[in-house]
C-alpha cells in the first residue's frame, strides 16, 4: 500500500490522478459515516462526494501533525452530514429495517417493530451523542481519534456514549447494558 | 430472536455499507472540472484562497477599515463644508 503522505504530496504537485487512490481508501468509511448520520441514501452519496471534493480543494491545508488524514477527511464528513441535517434537507422519519424483512418468523412484525424503534431513538439522541454513538458503534474508532472529530477531550467522548447507550437502553426498555 | 441479538444484528447492519462501483469517477469527475475552471475570476477559488492565507485576508480587513474611515472622513468635511456654507 502506498504511503499516505507520498500520496497527499504527489496530488498537491500537481498528480490530480493521486487523489482517486484515497478516494478509493476512504469511501466506504466516509459512506458508512455519512449513512449512520443521515439515512437517505441518495442524499448520504451526494454527501459523500462532497466530503471528498472539499477534501481535494483543502487538501493544502492539512497538516498531519495534527491528526491523520482520516481524522481529518472524518471530520469534513460529520460537518457535512450535520449541515445537511441542519439545513433540513433530511428525512429524519424512521424507515422500515429491512434486516429481518426477508425472514419468515411468526414474530416477523415485533423484531421488526423494534429495529424500527432502535433507528428511530438513535436518530432522537442529541446530535452530539449521535455522532459519538456513531463513530464509535458503527465506525470502531478509537475514543482518541473520536475525540479529534468531535473537537472534545476523550472523556466527553465517554460521557457521551455513556449516555447515549443509557437513553438507548431506557428508550427500548432493555434489561441489559448496551 | 432476542432483543441482544437483534441489537447486535442491527449493528453488524449498520457497519456494512454498499458503494456504488462508480463513486470514485463521480468524485473524480468533479475534481477535474473543478481544475479545469480558470484559476482567477473563478469567485470560490478566491474565496478560498482568501480564507486560506491570513495575510491576505488581514489584508482585505485593512483595506476595507480603510476605505470605510476615508468615506466617513469625507462624509463629515461634506457635512461641515455645507454647514460653513449655508451659515
Amino acid at each position: 500500500m502506498i504511503d499516505e503522505q507520498a500520496i497527499i504530496k504527489n496530488i498537491i504537485n500537481g498528480d490530480v490522478e493521486s487523489f482517486r487512490l484515497l478516494v478509493e481508501r476512504y469511501q466506504k468509511s466516509v459512506m458508512r459515516m455519512a449513512g449512520n448520520i443521515i439515512r437517505d441514501r441518495h442524499i448520504c452519496e451526494d454527501i459523500a462526494q462532497d466530503v471528498f471534493f472539499t477534501a481535494y480543494k483543502k487538501l493544502k491545508t492539512f497538516n498531519n501533525e495534527q491528526g491523520s488524514f482520516s481524522t481529518w477527511l472524518f471530520t469534513i464528513a460529520r460537518n457535512k452530514s450535520l449541515n445537511a441535517i441542519k439545513k433540513k434537507k433530511i428525512p429524519l422519519a424512521g424507515e422500515l429495517s429491512e434486516i429481518v424483512a426477508e425472514r419468515n418468523s411468526p414474530d416477523i412484525l415485533q423484531q421488526q417493530e423494534f429495529l424500527n424503534e432502535l433507528d428511530r431513538q438513535l436518530h432522537s439522541l442529541p446530535r452530539n451523542q449521535n455522532t459519538v454513538f456513531v463513530l464509535a458503534e458503527f465506525e470502531k474508532l478509537p475514543y482518541e481519534q473520536i475525540a479529534q472529530i468531535e473537537g472534545v477531550r476523550i472523556g466527553t467522548v465517554r460521557t457521551r456514549l455513556h449516555r447515549a447507550k443509557r437513553k438507548l437502553a431506557k428508550a427500548l426498555r432493555l434489561d441489559w447494558e448496551i | 430472536m432476542d432483543k441482544k441479538k437483534l441489537y447486535e444484528l442491527w449493528i453488524e447492519k449498520k457497519h456494512q455499507v454498499e458503494i456504488n462501483k462508480s463513486f470514485p469517477d463521480k468524485v473524480m469527475g468533479r475534481v477535474y472540472e473543478y481544475e479545469r475552471r480558470p484559476r482567477w475570476f473563478d469567485i470560490p477559488r478566491l474565496i478560498e484562497i482568501i480564507s486560506v492565507h491570513t495575510i491576505i485576508k488581514n489584508g482585505l480587513v485593512v483595506i476595507g477599515a480603510l476605505v470605510g474611515f476615508i468615506r466617513v472622513i469625507y462624509v463629515i468635511t461634506m457635512v461641515l463644508s455645507k454647514g460653513v456654507l449655508n451659515g
